[in-house]
């Protein structure tokens, strides 16, 4: 008998199930039929409560690190620089930003950076690398003036929108080879919802 | 971070290399590396459901990114072992664990301007230095994968 049991109340309304033992039934006693849970069973409820609890844990690490690292970087998030600007003028800033204009003659550039609240342009000088509009880039650099930004170094992440389509586009030709290539040794055993080895694989 | 399917092909042939040396790292094992290199790049579910909206339904401030550090990587790679069969699991969250961690190191070697990665290290705040080697959408980085993992696919078959 596995430690876990069920038991049916005998009722005069009910069909007698097939597992019960007719001829110990006295009527007006309470009788109970035992039937073993399968330990497999009870070990698919404790891997749910498992699952749930580690799934619980990455949203509460979710939860702080979005309420601390703004305290941890080094530099004025873009909320900051959204809403008040002139209070960081002067300081270092990293940005990630979309290119919407650039003149290289110049070396000047224009960018769009997103915050929370919105997104706000940017100018910067001693823009010194070469994308087109819809480009990614990284920026760091010294803030001038309340919307303008003296850049230090700057990193093209992606050189116009399509190396963005390029980049998702052959991440899931990964997610594909990544499934293909696991099935080919894994199937999925329906008895016990979980991943055996394949014996032909 | 670097497209998927170099992660996945270097992970590949990370893998099957040190299957060359470690007892009971087969191919089968290293499928499943291939999966657990994937574990970071589920950061990316923000482009399907921004973090805001989640900072809406449960009214606290909310980020994706510590799915992309170590401390993402043992939760969720536990998660994905406990899918295996009971006899797998160990052994499951042992490579899981191993080819997450080993995604974020490559992960951590692409450019940042000022010389550092972000939180990958998290829950430590260190910001690891990076060498800077590549960029996210660098075809190049692809090109070296496929070559990394061809000639290792090579060796491999030649051995057996």
């Amino acid at each position: 008998m596995g430690a876990s049991r069920s038991y049916v109340r005998r009722s005069p309304f009910r069909e007698p199930s097939r597992n019960t033992p007719r001829g110990e039934l006295t009527p007006g006693r309470k009788t109970y039929i035992v039937r073993p849970v399968p330990p497999s069973l009870v070990r698919q409820w404790h891997r749910g409560v498992i699952v749930f609890a580690l799934v619980a844990l990455l949203v509460g690490m979710g939860v702080h690190y979005g309420a601390v690292e703004d305290d941890r970087w080094p530099y004025p998030d873009e909320d900051d620089l959204a809403s008040q600007p002139a209070e960081h003028v002067g300081d270092e800033v990293f940005l990630f930003g979309t290119v919407t204009a650039i003149d290289t003659d110049a070396g000047t550039a224009t960018i769009r950076v997103e915050a929370d609240s919105g997104s706000f342009s940017l100018s910067v000088q001693s823009f010194d690398r070469s994308v087109k509009p819809g480009g990614i880039v990284q920026i760091l650099g010294e803030l001038t003036t309340e919307r303008t930004l003296d850049a230090e170094r700057v990193v093209v992440v992606n050189s116009s929108s399509g190396a963005e389509w390029y980049k998702y586009g052959v991440s899931v030709l990964g997610a594909v080879l990544v499934l293909l290539a696991f099935f080919r040794y894994w199937r999925i055993d329906w008895d016990t919802w979980t991943f055996e080895v394949r014996r032909d694989g | 971070m670097a497209d998927l399917l170099s992660t996945v092909l270097v992970t590949y042939a990370a893998f099957t290399i040190a299957s060359w040396w470690v007892d009971g790292l087969d191919q089968r094992w290293v499928v499943v590396a291939m999966g657990g290199a994937a574990i970071p790049d589920l950061v990316k579910i923000e482009i399907l459901v921004d973090a805001d909206v989640i900072e809406n339904a449960i009214g606290l401030p909310f980020d994706y990114s510590p799915v992309a550090s170590v401390a993402g990587v043992t939760v969720v790679a536990g998660i994905i072992a406990l899918c295996f069969g009971e006899q797998w699991r160990r052994t499951a969250y042992a490579v899981l664990a191993a080819a997450g961690g080993f995604s974020l190191v490559i992960d951590g070697l692409r450019v940042y301007a000022d010389g550092f990665a972000n939180f990958y290290l998290y829950p430590l705040w260190v910001r690891p230095p990076t060498p800077g080697l590549f960029v996210s959408s660098d075809p190049a980085v692809l090109v070296v994968a496929i070559v990394v993992s061809g000639v290792t696919f090579g060796i491999d078959r030649w051995k057996q």
